[in-house]
C-alpha cells in the first residue's frame, strides 16, 4: 500500500493568496502574490504553479476532437495590449458606391475566362490574350452612310484614352471627398499672397537661402553641420562688422573725419539743387511736358526685369504644360 | 489617412492594404536590431530571441549607429518601412555594457521603450530540451507583485506580454501548448525563464503540469525607460466601435446559465385567429330570408354578426 501511494497521481491544485488574473485568450497568467524572500530562487516551482492553474483554466473549455488531435476554442483576450495602428477611420463612399446603394444596384463578379468567338477557345477576360480583344481587329467595317475617310483604328483608340481619362478624374474627385478638399486646378495661389511657395516653383537662389538658413537654425548655429559633397559653402553669410581699434595714432582719425565731412558736403549740394528746381517752376518746362505726354524713360534696370519675368511666365507654362493638356482631355 | 498615391501594380496594391490600419489588425512583427558594438552575449541572446519570435520577427544583421534614448525617430523610420511594431536593439558598450533595448510602436511613434541591463546569461543551447515549435503559441507568466504594484514595472509587464504572446489565435491543439515563458519581477530586476510543458496523470481531469528549462534564461536590471503617459496609452488601448459587442436591452441571464427575456409581441389580430372547430361556429352561408328565419328565430341574430 505505501509504494501504491508513491506512484498515486498528483494533484493539480494550487493555492493562492491573491486570486491571479488568468486571460485565457492570451494564454496568459498574472500572478499578483507577493514573493518572499530571494527572487531568484523556487523559479521553477513558482512557475509550474502558475502554469497548472493557467492549464486548470484552459482544461476548462470546451474541448472538440479533429483527427486525433483536441482542440478547445479559445475566448477573445481580456488582456487590455496597445494596438498596432490607428483605428481606420470610415471612408466615406465614392460617388458610384453612393449611387449603387441607392438604386440597389449589386457588384457582380465577372467569369476569368470568355469564349473567343473567333478561335472558338475559352481565353481570359482580362489582360494578355483576352478574349474578345477588339484593339487587335485588322478590318473594321464601316457602318452605313457614315465618312468612309474616318480613322475608325484611331478612333477607338481615342475613345478608349478617354474612358481612361474620365475614371481618373473621377477617382480624383472622389478622393478629394475623402480628404474633403478640392481638386486645385492650375499653380498654387499661395505664392501669389506670400504664403509659402511650393518648392517646385523656387528660384535656384530661394532654394540655396533656405538651404542655408536651415542650416544655420541649429543649437550650434550650424557650427557642426556638414555640408553635402560638391555643395557651396553659405554664399550669403552676414559680412560681420568691423570696427577700429580704440588706440592708434589721433592723426587717423582726424583724417577719417574730414573724409565723412567731405562726402557730406558733395551729396548735399547735388540733391538740394534738384529739388528746388523742380519745386520752383524753374525753366525745365520742356522736360516736364515730355514726360507728362509720353512714358517715363525706360532705365536699362527695368528692361532688365521685364524680360525676366517673361522668361518666368514663359517657364511656368512650359513646366504646367503636362497638367493642362491633361485637364484638357477630361473635359472632353 | 487615406492613401493617396496609385500603386503600378496589383501585389504592391495588396502589400499597402495589408499595412493599412484594420478593425482586426494582424500579429505584430518584432524588430530585431544591432547598435554600434554588441558583443558575444549579446549576439547569442538577441539569436535566443529571434528563435522564440520567429515568423513575426525581422532580423537585422548590420551594426546601426542608433541611440534610441537620444533619437527615437530612426526607429520610427525602421518601423514603418518595415511594418514592425515591435522592436529589440542590442547594444554593448563601455559606458552602457550588454544592453537589450525592449520597445514598441503604435501609429508609427514611439509608444514605450525599456532599457535592460543582461546580468546573468545562459543560452538556450546550453539545455538538452527540445526547443520551440515554430509558430507555436507560448504560454506568458508574469509573477511578482511589483508588475502590479510599481505603475513602470507593470507597463513593462505589459511590454512583455505584447513582445511575447506569439500569434493571435482562436483555437489551441492541448497538446501544443508547450511553450512557457516567465517573468519575475524583483526590485528594478527581471528574470525571464523559459520552459517546455510536460503533461502527466493527475487525480482529476485536468493533466499536471512538469516544466523543463528550455532556455534562453536572462537576468535583466532595469536601466533607462522611455513610457507613454498614461492618456496616450489608453488612446492606444481604444477597441474599435465595431468590435465591443452591444448590449441588448431587457436580456438577462439566471444562476444556471439561461437566458431570461421579455418578449414583446404587438396586438393580436382576433379576427384573423384561427380557434377550434365547432360546428356551431361556423360561418353559414348566406340563405335566403325566409330560411334563415325559419332556422334560427330573431333571437340567434346579433350573436352571429359578433
Amino acid at each position: 500500500m505505501v509504494v501504491l501511494h508513491d506512484t498515486e497521481p498528483k494533484s493539480t491544485t494550487v493555492e493562492k493568496v491573491v486570486e491571479p488574473i488568468i486571460d485565457v485568450g492570451n494564454l496568459l497568467i498574472v500572478d499578483r502574490d507577493s514573493i518572499e524572500g530571494d527572487v531568484t530562487e523556487n523559479l521553477l516551482s513558482r512557475a509550474r504553479n502558475n502554469t497548472q492553474l493557467l492549464f486548470n483554466s484552459i482544461w476548462q473549455l470546451e474541448q472538440k476532437r479533429v483527427e486525433d488531435a483536441i482542440l478547445v476554442d479559445l475566448p477573445a483576450p481580456t488582456y487590455r495590449l496597445p494596438r498596432e495602428k490607428k483605428i481606420p477611420e470610415k471612408k466615406e463612399p465614392t460617388k458610384w458606391e453612393k449611387y449603387a446603394a441607392e438604386k440597389g444596384i449589386k457588384k457582380r463578379t465577372k467569369a476569368k475566362k470568355v469564349f473567343d468567338e473567333q478561335s472558338k477557345e475559352w481565353k481570359p477576360t482580362y489582360g494578355y490574350r483576352r478574349g474578345n480583344d477588339d484593339t487587335k481587329d485588322w478590318v473594321i467595317e464601316i457602318p452605313d452612310n457614315a465618312d468612309p475617310n474616318k480613322d475608325y483604328f484611331e478612333e477607338r483608340v481615342e475613345k478608349k484614352k478617354e474612358r481612361v481619362a474620365k475614371n481618373e478624374t473621377a477617382r480624383l474627385k472622389n478622393l478629394a471627398r475623402q480628404l474633403k478638399t478640392t481638386i486645385k486646378k492650375g499653380p498654387s495661389t499661395d505664392a501669389s499672397i506670400g504664403v509659402g511657395v511650393n518648392p517646385r516653383e523656387k528660384t535656384k537662389q530661394q532654394v540655396r537661402f533656405a538651404v542655408d538658413r536651415a542650416k544655420v537654425s541649429t543649437a550650434s548655429v550650424g557650427k557642426f553641420q556638414e555640408g553635402l559633397k560638391g555643395e557651396k559653402v553659405n554664399v550669403k553669410s552676414g559680412k560681420k562688422r568691423k570696427f577700429e581699434s580704440n588706440e592708434g595714432p589721433a592723426s587717423n582719425e582726424k583724417q577719417r573725419s574730414l573724409e565723412v565731412l567731405q562726402k557730406l558736403k558733395n551729396k548735399k549740394a547735388k540733391i538740394v539743387e534738384e529739388k528746388a528746381s523742380i519745386a520752383a517752376g524753374g525753366d525745365d518746362g520742356e522736360k516736364r511736358e515730355k514726360k507728362k505726354s509720353g512714358k517715363p524713360a525706360r532705365q536699362k534696370s527695368e528692361v532688365h526685369r521685364q524680360k525676366w519675368f517673361k522668361n518666368k511666365v514663359a517657364d511656368k507654362k512650359k513646366r504646367n504644360h503636362g497638367t493642362v493638356k491633361k485637364g484638357g482631355k477630361a473635359k472632353r | 489617412m487615406v492613401r493617396v498615391e496609385k500603386t503600378k501594380t496589383r501585389k504592391g496594391k495588396r502589400v499597402l492594404d495589408d499595412r493599412a490600419p484594420k478593425t482586426i489588425e494582424n500579429d505584430k512583427k518584432a524588430l530585431f536590431l544591432k547598435g554600434n558594438k554588441t558583443n558575444e552575449i549579446i549576439n547569442h541572446a538577441m539569436m535566443d530571441l529571434y528563435d522564440l519570435k520567429k515568423p513575426l520577427a525581422a532580423k537585422m544583421d548590420r551594426h546601426n549607429p542608433f541611440h534610441l534614448f537620444e533619437d527615437e525617430t530612426v526607429i520610427e523610420r525602421w518601423g514603418s518601412k518595415f511594418d514592425a511594431s515591435l522592436f529589440v536593439m542590442g547594444s554593448n558598450s563601455k559606458k552602457r555594457p550588454n544592453l537589450l533595448t525592449f520597445g514598441r510602436l503604435h501609429d508609427g511613434q514611439l509608444l514605450d521603450m525599456a532599457e535592460l541591463r543582461i546580468t546573468a546569461y545562459q543560452s538556450a543551447s546550453n539545455f538538452e530540451v527540445s526547443k520551440m515549435t515554430l509558430g507555436s503559441k507560448p504560454c506568458v507568466v508574469l509573477e511578482g507583485s511589483e508588475f502590479e504594484s510599481d505603475p513602470d514595472m507593470k507597463r513593462i509587464g505589459n511590454l512583455f506580454v505584447d513582445w511575447f504572446r506569439g500569434p493571435t489565435v482562436s483555437k489551441v491543439r492541448l497538446e501544443g501548448l508547450e511553450t512557457v515563458i516567465v517573468f519575475t519581477a524583483g526590485k528594478d530586476e527581471v528574470l525571464m525563464r523559459v520552459y517546455r510543458t510536460q503533461l502527466k496523470k493527475s487525480s482529476t481531469a485536468t493533466p499536471r503540469v512538469e516544466l523543463l528549462e528550455m532556455g534562453p534564461s536572462l537576468n535583466f536590471a532595469l536601466m533607462r525607460r522611455k513610457l507613454a503617459d498614461t492618456s496616450l496609452f489608453k488612446e492606444a488601448c481604444k477597441k474599435p466601435a465595431a468590435l465591443i459587442a452591444k448590449r441588448r436591452k431587457n436580456l438577462s441571464e439566471d444562476v444556471f446559465g439561461n437566458q431570461l427575456a421579455r418578449v414583446h409581441l404587438g396586438k393580436q389580430n382576433t379576427d384573423a385567429i384561427q380557434t377550434r372547430k365547432v360546428k356551431a361556429l361556423r360561418d353559414t352561408p348566406l340563405v335566403d330570408d325566409n330560411e334563415a328565419e325559419e332556422d334560427h328565430g330573431s333571437d340567434d341574430e346579433p350573436m352571429e354578426s359578433d
